[in-house]
């Protein structure tokens, strides 16, 4: 499905990403950690295509396209999806409209007509009740004055409207009460399928709790310098960060 | 000027024709502001343009056919109505049956000429400001307007909307609307300034506004006239005690828009001003507001944005002035403004005039870019990039049309932004 291959990238001519080399097949859930600064939200960023990055060296492919030569809207209505790590609020458009706009350029790229305007109620209205929002967030402007939880939570929202093939979540778990927590486990785990990947990006092990990944990467200093199984989760949690970086560079997997 | 002698002739010529024609101090009037606007320094809101536009041409003909559908597009369901086609007053366009008695909607042809004299000093007095050029042209030429007069007590349940619009390519407009709530009644008042695709002459209107003690007037006004007209508009509000003017103006449209709007403010007076322009092609916009607090424990709360592309043009200036002694004001004036393209340009002069002790005065101005953040945000959930940015622009006019509490008035700003909004694919239902 995703296969990054050396990636370098820089902003502003400053070297963030130092070779990342990853391979994420249909159904698996990669989980990447590290801390602050080791360059988590750039690797998301650079999937997700925003603009002022520089990919010097390096290839991305995401199911047998060159990723990098894809808008990022390309890339959204190839099924790829980012839950941003601070979510914009944009007052003045609601939230169901965002929704159901984002739904009809997915359809539209595929040659579908727009959705029905009674089954796209339905089907938010089912999904609303996944992440545990009240339908009135429906209305509110998008992410206009949510608590942060609330924000994370619509990211899920929206995902769990568009159904991503590969679903990226930047530390979508920050910030989180344990039951609001357990809300965007829940509404991943909902969202797994044999086909569809996940990439979660997330500074604690906490979230691994709730959802088990296949995968466990360590970034530090813009390289991945671990990767193991689920247990690589906890021995991170219990040593902390300090540890890596005495380790040697990885070869990646 | 040189184009003064020719419109003085002119003005001889269509006097028959103008209400208040046989009344000696009628005549003089617009004699004595017709020299005004010739001598008149057009001073920093207007320019030559609108003298030499002024001076083009003065004809009013015959009411043009307007189209029933077309009309009914810009009339609101539900409301009393008056209706003026190119400057003039069609009866047979108006809804006025189930008005309450005593409140009186005509037109100020409608008038008796001792109704009329007795309308002298509304008619007649320009408000907080000495007239400008614009408005000396404006009561030089008066040829109808609205009078709206609301008895004590009374609460005018439905809104009444004037409704001006232009369809002829050439052409002058001037209206003056007298408006005037008795003490504790309420109205809500809607003025909508339109014209057909082709119109191009100016128009030009004035409303004074009087509100007696607690009295309470909601004005909402909408200008989208076409790209190829004039339109100018000052709005002079004198209140009395506890009187509440909450106002939502939009001006979408015209080649050159201006808009004045002057508020003297008593004891205990709440005004609440909300306004939007947007401009685009080579258009120019401006909206000056100047809110005179004249009495304590008031609160004047303004707001507003501004859009401007290509290769536009948007002003605002608000004044907020805060007399020697008041006391206890609250007064808020915020300003935000848009830029879509690099050529365009909005001047943004907030002024605060404090001359008094114990008030809470704020201002807050920006001009700035869409939030690349926000577009990034919109494209990554499959948006085009153009679509992302027509949609954030639409967010930034909404949050203030969404303000709007009367719902069709609403639907039809909303409606008329998108309209002039390019690639607004945008579905009303959904927002
Ligand atoms: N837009 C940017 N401009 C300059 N430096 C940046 C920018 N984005 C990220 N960085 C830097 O890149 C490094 C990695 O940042 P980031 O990817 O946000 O890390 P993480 O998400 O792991 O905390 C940090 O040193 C950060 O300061
Ligand atoms: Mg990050």
């Amino acid at each position: 499905m995703l296969s990054i291959n050396d990636i370098h990238v820089q902003v502003d001519d400053k070297p963030i990403l130092n070779g990342i080399t990853l391979t994420v097949n249909p159904g698996e859930v990669h989980a990447i950690m590290g801390p602050n600064g080791s360059g988590k939200s750039t690797l998301s960023n650079v999937l997700a295509g925003r603009p002022g990055y520089q990919v010097t060296a390096g290839s991305i492919r995401y199911q047998g396209q060159d990723l990098l030569t894809m808008k990022p809207e390309e890339r959204a209505r190839a099924g790829l999806f980012l839950a941003f790590q601070y979510p914009v609020e944009i007052p003045g458009v609601s939230n169901i409209y965002l929704l159901k706009a984002a739904l009809n350029a997915l359809r539209k790229s595929r040659g579908q007509t727009e959705v029905d305007a009674m089954d796209f109620l339905a089907l938010v209205k089912s999904k609303i009740k996944t992440v545990n929002l009240d339908e009135s967030f429906l209305y509110r402007g998008i992410n206009e004055g949510f608590s942060g939880g609330e924000k994370k939570r619509n990211e899920i929202l929206q995902m769990a409207i568009l159904e991503p093939l590969l679903c990226i979540l930047d530390e979508t778990d920050s910030g989180l009460d344990i039951d609001a927590l357990k809300q965007v486990a829940d509404g991943v785990n909902a969202l797994r399928t044999p086909e569809r990947s996940f990439i979660l990006v997330t500074h604690y092990q906490r979230l691994l709790d709730y959802v088990q990944p296949d995968q466990v990467h360590v970034l530090a200093g813009g390289r991945i310098v671990r990767t193991g199984g689920p247990e690589l989760a906890l021995e991170l949690e219990a040593k902390g960060y300090g540890w890596i970086e005495h380790l040697p560079r990885e070869t990646g997997p | 000027m040189n184009h003064s002698l020719t419109l003085d002739t002119r003005l001889h010529d269509r006097i028959p024709h103008l209400p208040g024609h046989r009344l000696d101090w009628m005549n003089q009037f617009r004699q004595e502001r017709l020299a005004a606007f010739t001598t008149t320094d057009p001073g920093g809101k207007q320019d030559k343009q609108w003298h030499l536009s002024a001076a083009a041409a003065a004809d009013a003909t015959d009411p043009p056919h307007l189209d029933p559908a077309w009309l009914e597009r810009y009339r609101l369901p539900d409301v009393f109505s008056l209706v003026w086609v190119d400057g003039v007053f069609c009866p047979h366009y108006c809804v006025r049956e189930g008005l309450p008695a005593g409140v009186c909607l005509k037109s100020l042809d409608e008038l008796s000429d001792a109704e009329l004299t007795e309308l002298r000093p509304d008619l007649t007095q320009p408000g907080l400001q000495e007239a400008d050029a614009l408005m000396n042209w404006n009561l030089a030429w008066l040829q109808s307007g609205a009078f709206l007069r609301i008895p004590e007590r009374v609460h005018l349940e439905k809104p009444v909307q004037l409704l001006c619009i232009t369809t002829a390519p050439v052409g002058l407009v001037s209206l003056r609307h007298v408006i005037r709530l008795g003490r504790n009644s309420r109205a809500t008042l809607i003025h909508t300034q339109t014209g057909q695709a082709g119109a191009s002459g100016t128009t030009g209107e004035t409303t004074a506004i009087w509100l007696e003690q607690a009295a309470v007037l909601a004005h909402y006004s909408l200008q989208t006239q076409p790209a190829t007209a004039r339109h100018f508009a000052r709005l002079d509000v004198a209140t009395d005690t506890g009187a509440c003017f909450h106002q939502h103006h939009l001006a979408l449209g015209a080649a050159r828009a201006l808009t004045d709007i002057q508020i003297r403010a008593a004891d205990q007076v709440s005004c609440e001003l909300n306004g939007l322009f947007y401009a685009d092609g080579n258009r120019q916009t401006a909206i000056y507001t100047r809110v005179q607090q004249a009495g304590s424990q008031g609160i004047t709360r303004e707001t507003y944005r501004g859009i401007a592309t290509d290769k536009a043009h948007g002003v605002f200036e608000g004044l907020l002035q805060l007399q020697p002694g008041v006391r206890k004001i609250t007064a808020t004036l915020q300003n935000r403004n848009l830029l879509l393209s690099p050529q365009a340009q909005i001047d943004s002069r907030p002024q605060l005039e404090i001359n008094a002790e114990d008030v809470q005065c704020s201002h807050g101005v920006t001009v700035g870019q869409l939030d690349e953040d926000a577009v990034f945000f919109l494209v990554s959930r499959g948006l085009s990039e153009a679509e992302a940015r027509t949609l954030l622009s639409f967010a930034f006019a909404n949050e203030i049309i969404g303000k709007i509490p009367l719902t069709a008035c609403r639907d039809q700003a909303r409606q008329a932004f998108l309209a002039a909004l390019p690639q607004a694919d945008i579905h009303q239902d959904w927002l």
